[in-house]
Parts: C-alpha cells; structure tokens; sequence
C-alpha cells in the first residue's frame, strides 16, 4: 500500500525528460521540478514541524540538499519517496537539534499497553473533531509522534522507511503509531476530557 | 470465543504489518466478534480521518517558495554580509586599535590594563561625537530593515540576520578617529620643560607629571603625582592620587584624585571627585565648584555656585553665586563671603561665624516626596519602555522566529528555567570580569557583558509574550505573537508599578527569562558539542 502525495501535473515522462536535464546542469529544468513538488514538500514540513516560518526555511534547504545530491538519486525507485525521505530526515534532524520534549519520548517507546478501548467514544471524538483542529493539535504532540504520524498519514512512508528515518527499530514503529494515536486523541480530547481521552480503555 | 484483540494488533493487522498465520486468525476472530470488527472500524476510520486532515491543502504556499530559486547554491546575502563584516573588521582594526595601539605604547601603556583602555577609549574619546551620529544611522537603517523585514516575506530571515550584522559591522569601522594630540611618556617622571609649549592636546602618562611650560589644548594625565604650574588653554582632566593646579587654566578642571587643590587660577569651572578639595587662598575659580569628597576647602574666590556632597565643608572665601550642599559639617568662617544663600540637606545647620557674610537666606532642604506615579513623566518613561521592548520583540520575532518560539517553551519548564536563569545571572559576570582582569580575554570578557546586557534586557520581552500566550492561547503567526507580546509587555509594566511587589516580579522576570534564554541556547548548541 504505496500511496504517495504527489503532484498531478507533470507526466512520468516530463519528469524523467526533466531529471535528466537537472543532471546535465540546466537550471531552468531544475525550476520545473522545483516548482511542482515544492508545495507538497512545504505542507510536509508545515506538519512536521512547529510554524510557518520553518516549514519555509525547511523547504527551502530540502531543495538545495536535493539538488546537491540529485546524483545520487535512484532512478528505478520513485522520485517522492526519494524527496519525502530527504525532507523527513532533515525535518527530523532539525527537531534532534532543538530537543523538544524528545527526552521524554525516548523511554515509552518500546512499552504500550495492550487495551482494547471503547469504539463508540473513538467514533464521536472523529465525529466532532474537524481538520483544521486535527492539524492545530500536532502542535501539543511529542516530536517523535508527530513525526511518525506525518510520516505514515501524510507521505505515506512504509514502517521500515518510518524506522530508518526516526532511528527506531522496525518492530516499535506500530508502538509509536498508535501511540501518536492516543496523544493526538488526548489532545483533542482535552484537558476536562483527559479522563475520557483513554475512550474507555479497560 | 477467544478473548478480545488488543488495539497494537488490531492496527498491525489494518495496516497489513502481521504475517500471514496471524492474518488469518484474526480475520476469523473478526466474523464473531462484533466487539473486535467495531474497533478494528474506528480504527479505519481514524487512518482515514488523518490522511484527510494532515494532506488538505488549506495553507497558501508562501510566494517565496512559489517561484523556483535562480541559483540557491550561492548565499548572496551572505557572501555580501561576510564581505561586508570583514571590510568592517579590516577597517576599524586598520583605522582605530593599531593607531592607538602604538599611541598605547608610545604613551606606556600596555593592552592589558582595563582601566587605562577604558578611560583613554571610553570617557575621553573624542569620537562620541562622530558615534552618536553613526548610532543614529545604524538605528535609521534598523527601522528601514524592518519595514523590507515586514513587507518582503521572500527574502530569507537568517540572511536578514546576516546583512544586518554585515551592515553594522561595516558601519561600526566608519567613524575614523577624530583624535590628534601628543603623547608624553614618563619614565618614570614626564616634565614640559618652562618656554615650552605645545600646540595640541597632551596626554600624559607618569609617575610624576610636571607641567611647567604651556598647552595650547586640553591636558590629560595619568598619573600618581600631577603638578600644573604653566599654561593650559583647554581643559585640565587629571586621574591621580594629587592634582595641583598652580598655573593658569583657562578652561575647566575635572579631578578624579585623592586630593585635589587649586593654588593657581582656573577660568571657568572645577569638578572634583576624591578625598580632599581645596580651593588655596591664593586660587580662583571663575565659574562653579562642583564637589564630592570628604573634605572641602573653599578659601580661594569662586566665581559661580558651589554644589558639594561631602563630609565636612569650610567656606573661607568669596562665592559670587548660590551654594547648595549634602554635607554633615558645614563651616562658613570669618573671612567668607557668600553672596546668595545655602540651601543644605543634613542633620547639623551650618556653623557660620559672625564675621561671615551670606547674602541670602539658609535652609535646610525639605524634599516633598511626591511618588513617581503621580508624576506623568513616570507614565511617559513606562510608555516608552514598554514601546522599546515591543520593539524589541518585534526584531527577533521576525528575525528569529525559531528561536522566540523555543524560548518560549523553555519559559514553560520553569524549574529548569529558573535555575539556570539563577546561576546565569550571577555567574557570567563574574566570570567576564575574570575574563576582563586576564589580559587575553579582555575582548571576550566584554563582548560577554554586552552580550549578558542584551540577554538580560531580552527577559522582559520573552516573558512578556509568554504572558500574552498563555492568556490569549497559542499564537498562529507572527500577527497574532506581536499582539500576544503587546499585552504581556503590558501586563508586567502594570506588575512593576505595585511597589515591593513590582521589583520582586521584576527580579523572577529576569531571572527566569535570562535562564529560558540560555537553556534554549545550551539546547541548540547540545548537539553540536556532542558531534565535536
């Protein structure tokens, strides 16, 4: 189940046609592939990260990495599992540098309780809950959950890809899924609501 | 009927993460178990419900990213900013430290005393002048950078941050000396001989200064002893244990000494910090004695006021004009002759001979203690603070709005921010003086307490948007963080009004915002250190 975001406008064949005139140096090539992908790679940093301003700066540097490395680039493999791991591993090295709250996170990896909550509230809590709200509350996840929900939900990375990019074990990424779950649940939930947030967890 | 799957299963299982054994166990499970089909549901739909979300395409791209970059591989901005900084650096070295280095050795002084290079390049240079205007400037340019900040989104924040320090830098190295003068070096004594004269400023530095010839200039000396018996045209600033003034001074006299006396004539006015003050029978002063020090002789006519802070004070002589005084003792003997009146704050009325003559009256100072928020100034003054501030937030909220933004999550860890805050208060200064006495790291200990003065006035303004978010709720841009600065700034301007408390609020403000300051800092810098 592969499903990358990627954009709809330039066909496989003016993407390779482009490719290959970015590698013999032409910069106006280089713009075209640019300007397709670079909305996508920004609303990926605008989740992954916490503001506007460094979604921008991110996606920003995520080209000028890209193009520094567009030699090394795998034709035969898609493009935007290329480009989305490049932007995830610099999203990811960013947040690294600034800590956030990842001390906390490190520890609760590898244990999650086995519990089996209760549909209905996990239905409402869906219901109620619009897009926008879903994206405001990223803001109060742990990076890590964040980063691995972005990973999986918005570019659509596989679990070893989301192990590699994140530096866990393959075997703990369903963990740090559901655990992002259960935070973003919590947050929407609220604070009056923390006790239900576990939708009835026995 | 087996019991229940856990949630981990169920979500393996949905995203095709088991193998097939298990798969198919579950399935089976599912076909009776409308408890685990309705999970595994929900389940589905919050995969759904979050690719929904997190892919919608409600954000503008910035207009930046919309247009494909030239050539992003060359930093334009900061090759000019780089280039710039080091025209700036090779100027102001070429243009001001190497020139007064060799005035510094010509004058035997050595790089290493603080306080020689403070009084030379600090209070008595000559270039204040030529730096307010540059400030000024640089403030000009300041705005004018913002506004391009605010109306062009498109250029990028650090290679503002870049030109900026570019630009200052740059600007810093204009100003060129406006410093000419001789340099007289003793060693250990320095005389000008009588007949001689020099036709510039002299700057003096001995043991033992002897000025017998004349200056057509100001006289600065540096030194333990400093006799004046000739000419001086300008000003006289001495800094040494004795200042005598035998000789003729026609413009003003400023003493940092132990003591201080005037035996010869001074044209205009006398300011004079140190033990004793005397102004000889045989001296004169035209304009106005100013004076802190323990003892003061007034013997001598003075033309002007006297204004003293002292211990004792004896007047003896004539003073042409008003005489206000901070002294314990006060004494106006036979031969004085005040002409205005004495106003003295202290607890002894002063002791005038009958032989004395003071033409005005004497009182003591009654100070009506109006409280400073009943006076408007205090509320312009609070006004201006709290513009300054936001202005101030304004700059690194558009400058460096990742770190504004760390910062205040730092704030939101008091405890680790407090305690920090704590020791980084107490302890840069401390050891920026150490840094400051060690001659290597004069430069380092006082780019330190610059750096420490600017943290320190940041505090207010990082707990100010803190105050202002956690009232209003987390801020969605930068809009909506300068209004939330706008009313903490606001809110601990009001605090601070409240006495006692206001100074307690203002203490905890800046301990623990110059503590989120440098845990932010520390965070940032963690990784780095760890990789070298």
């Amino acid at each position: 189940m592969e499903r990358r975001r990627s954009p709809d406008g330039m066909s496989a064949q003016d993407f390779t046609a482009a490719l290959s005139r970015v590698r013999e140096g032409d910069p106006d090539a280089w713009g075209e592939i640019y300007r397709e992908y670079a909305p996508a790679i920004f609303r990926f940093c605008r989740r992954a990260l916490p503001s506007r301003e460094d979604a921008e700066d991110a996606t920003t540097e995520v080209f000028m990495k890209v193009r520094q490395k567009i030699g090394q680039y795998d034709s035969t493999r898609p493009f935007t599992a290329w480009l989305y791991k490049v932007a995830a591993n610099h999203c990811w090295d960013l947040l690294r540098r600034r800590r956030i709250r990842q001390d906390l996170e490190t520890e609760d990896v590898e244990n999650m309780p086995l519990e089996h909550p209760d549909p209905g509230q996990l239905e409402k809590l869906l219901e109620e809950t619009s897009g926008k709200q879903v994206r405001a509350a990223l803001d109060k996840l742990p990076t890590r959950a964040r980063m691995a929900l972005v990973l999986r939900y918005y570019s659509e990375m596989s679990y070893e890809e989301i192990a590699d990019s994140l530096g866990v074990r393959r075997a703990f990424v369903g963990v740090l899924l559901l655990r992002a779950r259960h935070h973003l649940r919590d947050a929407l939930a609220g604070t009056e609501l923390a006790a239900q947030a576990s939708l009835g967890r026995s | 009927m087996a019991e229940h799957y856990d949630e981990m299963t169920l979500l393996l299982y949905l995203e095709e993460q088991l193998e097939a054994a298990r798969v198919r166990e579950i399935a089976a499970h599912m076909r009776d178990c409308p408890a685990c089909g309705a999970l595994l549901r929900s389940l589905q739909h919050e995969g759904l419900w979050l690719r929904e979300s997190l892919t919608a395409e409600d954000e503008s791209i910035p207009a930046r990213l919309l247009a494909a970059p030239a050539d992003a591989n060359v930093p334009w901005g900061w090759v000019m900013s780089l280039g710039m900084g080091a025209a700036g650096i090779y100027g102001l070295w070429s243009g001001v430290v190497e020139p007064w280095q060799q005035r510094f050795s010509q004058a035997g002084f050595s790089q290493g005393n603080l306080l020689s290079m403070l009084f030379f390049s600090g209070a008595l240079w000559k270039g204040w002048g030529e730096m307010r205007n540059i400030v000024e400037i640089m403030a000009t340019v300041g705005v004018m950078l913002i506004v391009a900040m605010l109306l062009r989104h498109n250029w990028r924040r650090w290679t503002t941050v870049g030109v900026v320090m570019g630009t200052l830098g740059f600007a810093l190295a204009m100003p060129s000396a406006a410093m000419a003068g001789e340099f007289g070096k003793g060693d250990p004594n320095y005389t000008l001989p009588p007949g001689q004269t020099i036709h510039t400023d002299l700057f003096a530095a001995a043991d033992y200064i002897r000025i017998d010839g004349d200056v057509d200039g100001d006289l600065f000396a540096f030194g333990h002893t400093v006799l004046v018996n000739g000419h001086v045209t300008g000003d006289v600033f001495g800094f040494a244990q004795s200042v005598t003034i035998n000789g003729r001074v026609d413009g003003n006299v400023r003493s940092w000494a132990e003591s201080a006396s005037i035996v010869g004539t001074v044209g205009k006015n006398v300011m004079a910090a140190g033990n004793s003050v005397v102004i000889d029978p045989r001296g004169s002063v035209g304009g106005s004695v100013t004076a802190g020090a323990g003892d003061v002789l007034l013997n001598g006519p003075v033309g002007g006021d006297v204004l003293a802070s002292a211990g004792s004070i004896n007047f003896g002589g004539k003073v042409g004009g008003n005489v206000q005084l901070s002294v314990h003792e006060i004494f106006v003997n036979s031969g004085a002759d005040i002409r205005g009146g004495i106003v003295y704050r202290g607890d002894q009325p002063p002791k005038i001979d009958p032989g004395a003559k003071v033409g005005g009256p004497v009182q003591q100072h009654y100070e009506q203690h109006v409280p400073e928020y009943k006076r408007a100034r205090y509320y312009w003054h609070m006004a201006f603070k709290w513009a300054a501030g936001f202005l101030f937030g304004l700059v690194l909220i558009f400058a460096l709005p990742a770190f504004f933004a760390d910062v205040l999550r730092s704030l939101d860890r008091t405890g680790i921010s407090g305690g920090v805050g704590f020791f980084t208060v107490i302890g840069i200064p401390v050891a920026a003086i150490v840094a400051c006495i060690s001659i290597v790291g004069l430069a380092v200990g006082i780019s330190t307490l610059l750096v420490y003065a600017i943290v320190l006035y940041s505090a207010h303004v990082f707990v100010g948007a803190w105050l202002g978010k956690k009232i209003l709720g987390e801020a969605s841009g930068s809009g909506a963080m300068l209004g939330r600065l706008a009313i903490g700034l606001a809110i601990l301007s009001l605090v601070k009004l409240v006495p006692w408390i206001g100074a307690i609020v203002g203490a905890i403000v800046v301990v623990w915002g110059v503590g989120a300051v440098a845990y932010t800092m520390f965070r940032r810098v963690r990784p780095a250190l760890a990789a070298a």
